[in-house]
């Protein structure tokens, strides 16, 4: 699951202990991303939790 | 004057005040505590104590000229280890910033000086502040005043332990996703994560810039709207703060909320633990005799808006670490190094899709607060865990400690709404805490609130067993 190319393109050097782990942890949270996105339908993101009273 | 530590943040200001005790004598008091208190408990990595003094020396000179004096002239506070402090090391609890020392105060930290506020030494915290344990492989963990082989809880772990032990008088902390309120209920106190954009996060280092909030940690609500009123406001240093006016929140602490309406959270109630639950049950049926409105809220989506959040949070720590994650991994600790790297390989689409929820949260938020003006939710889901201990029991279950403590606090950074914790008892002897959540710039009646419950609860009034 996770992508190796991805790492190193980020110059990231993920130990070997670290791996599987960080794989597991991934693919769990995309998993749960993926059910978040079905559900949030067409709405536009929020960059900022309080746009309106930040950039009045 | 004997237990001069367990007078609150207002009652010790007063005293100074009116010259029945000096700064000096405050300082001295508390250093001598915590070098017999904190070696069992490790909450400051670091005591000021030369700069304490010579503060203490100067707010005392301050008050034989009689100058016109700050809310909290002569009150020793202490500061999470995130938070700069002018001249002195901003560790963040990590190997990777162990020697950076701060060339500027954080505008926080400026604003608690420029009332009068000493400060007395940086707090121990869960590396980076991204973790909830407070178990931090490089300077030890931060041990529960009420059980030290238990976990004070985090990210602001030092801050709660600190206040709760009597080794300051009010604390401050960072809440990215529970950072201030988790710990303040675990070791029985009360913290204050205002709204996004209330307080100025210039000049103390982020876990997650969309998420981030500075907030008090005190032994009594009153002690935290005195801190709150102080660091609170527009900050031309931080783009991200608000230009809202800010009320003077003075009368709102009488304890008068009859007519207030109150949601109570029904996921989250029925996800604790039972004995938190009925300890929340029990702080309901204090708020009804002073005249509350209670009904239950399901707001819907929670577990999946808890994932929105950790897809917010994570790439935008990453970002912020990505220099050193890709040089010098092997100086975080094993937890922090793991959920880094997770966030680094995040698709940018897990964080739009985060993003988006906060929206869909929001608009769901704002119908729940047409019907009542503050939410209710236990904080953590159970008490303190042991140090170490892989898993926490709740209920029947026994679930991940990450799991267990952020939950019912996460969702509401993501939406930056204000949300106070307030102890509400004991499970065996340990305390749990109480969340009420407000509208988006509606700290005075959370605070009112949480007023209330303090003056007409009984059994949270204890010390922890640390004299």
């Amino acid at each position: 699951m996770m992508d190796q190319d991805l790492a190193q393109s980020l110059r990231l050097e993920i130990p070997e202990d670290d791996r599987e782990v960080v794989a597991t942890q991934l693919s769990a949270i995309l998993q749960r991303i993926a059910i978040v996105e079905q559900l949030v339908g067409d709405e536009e993101p929020a960059f900022v939790p309080e746009i309106e009273e930040i950039f009045r | 004057m004997s237990d001069l530590w367990w007078l609150s943040l207002a009652e010790v200001a007063l005293r100074i005040r009116n010259r029945e005790v000096s700064p000096v004598e405050v300082v001295q008091t508390l250093l001598e505590r915590i070098a017999r208190v904190d070696k069992g408990l490790n909450s400051f990595l670091r005591v000021l104590a030369d700069e304490a003094l010579v503060a203490a020396r100067q707010a005392e000179d301050a008050l034989s000229r009689t100058e016109e004096l700050g809310l909290l002239h002569g009150v020793p506070i202490a500061v999470k280890d995130m938070i700069h402090v002018r001249g002195t090391r901003t560790t963040c609890g990590s190997k990777i910033m162990a020697d950076f020392v701060a060339q500027e105060d954080a505008t926080v930290v400026k604003r608690l000086r420029e009332n009068g506020a000493i400060i007395l030494g940086k707090t121990n915290l869960h590396e980076f502040a991204y973790g909830v344990t407070n178990i931090n492989p490089h300077y030890g963990p931060a041990r529960n005043p009420w059980d030290p082989d238990r976990i004070s809880g985090g990210s602001s772990g030092g801050s709660a332990v600190a206040v709760a032990a009597g080794l300051c008088y009010g604390a401050l902390g960072t809440d990215t996703g529970g950072s201030i309120r988790i710990p303040a209920a675990l070791c029985g106190v009360v913290g204050l994560k205002p709204t996004f954009g209330r307080v100025s996060r210039y000049g103390v280092v982020p876990l997650a810039w969309s998420l981030d909030h500075v907030g008090p940690i005190t032994r009594t609500v009153e002690d935290a709207r005195l801190m709150f009123q102080v660091i609170a406001g527009y900050d031309p240093m931080d783009p991200t703060t608000s230009k809202e006016p800010l009320p003077d929140l003075r009368g709102l602490l009488d304890g008068e909320i009859r007519g207030v309406r109150v949601g109570v959270i029904r996921p989250m109630m029925e996800d604790a633990d039972p004995q938190v639950r009925s300890l929340v049950q029990d702080a309901l049926k204090v708020l009804t005799d002073a005249g509350a409105e209670v009904e239950e809220v399901a707001i819907p989506s929670l577990q999946e808006m808890r994932t929105a959040a950790m897809a917010i949070a994570m790439p935008e720590a990453s970002a912020y670490h990505l220099r050193w994650l890709s040089q010098r991994s092997l100086d975080y600790g094993e937890d922090v190094r793991q959920r880094l790297f997770v966030g680094a390989l995040l698709p940018a689409h897990a964080y739009l899709t985060g993003l988006r929820a906060r929206q869909w949260l929001r608009k769901q938020l704002q119908e729940v607060f047409e019907r009542v003006q503050v939410l209710v939710a236990p904080t953590v889901s159970a008490p303190a865990c042991p140090i170490g201990a892989q898993t926490v029991r709740v209920g029947e279950e026994e679930r991940d400690p990450r799991a267990a403590y952020l939950w019912f606090n996460q969702v509401f950074n993501m939406v930056g709404l204000p949300s106070i914790s307030v102890p509400c008892g004991f499970v065996r002897h340990l305390p749990v805490g109480m969340q009420i959540i407000g509208r988006w710039f509606a700290e005075g009646e959370i605070l009112s609130v949480a007023r209330a419950f303090e003056r007409g609860a009984i059994q949270i009034h204890r010390r922890p067993p640390v004299d």
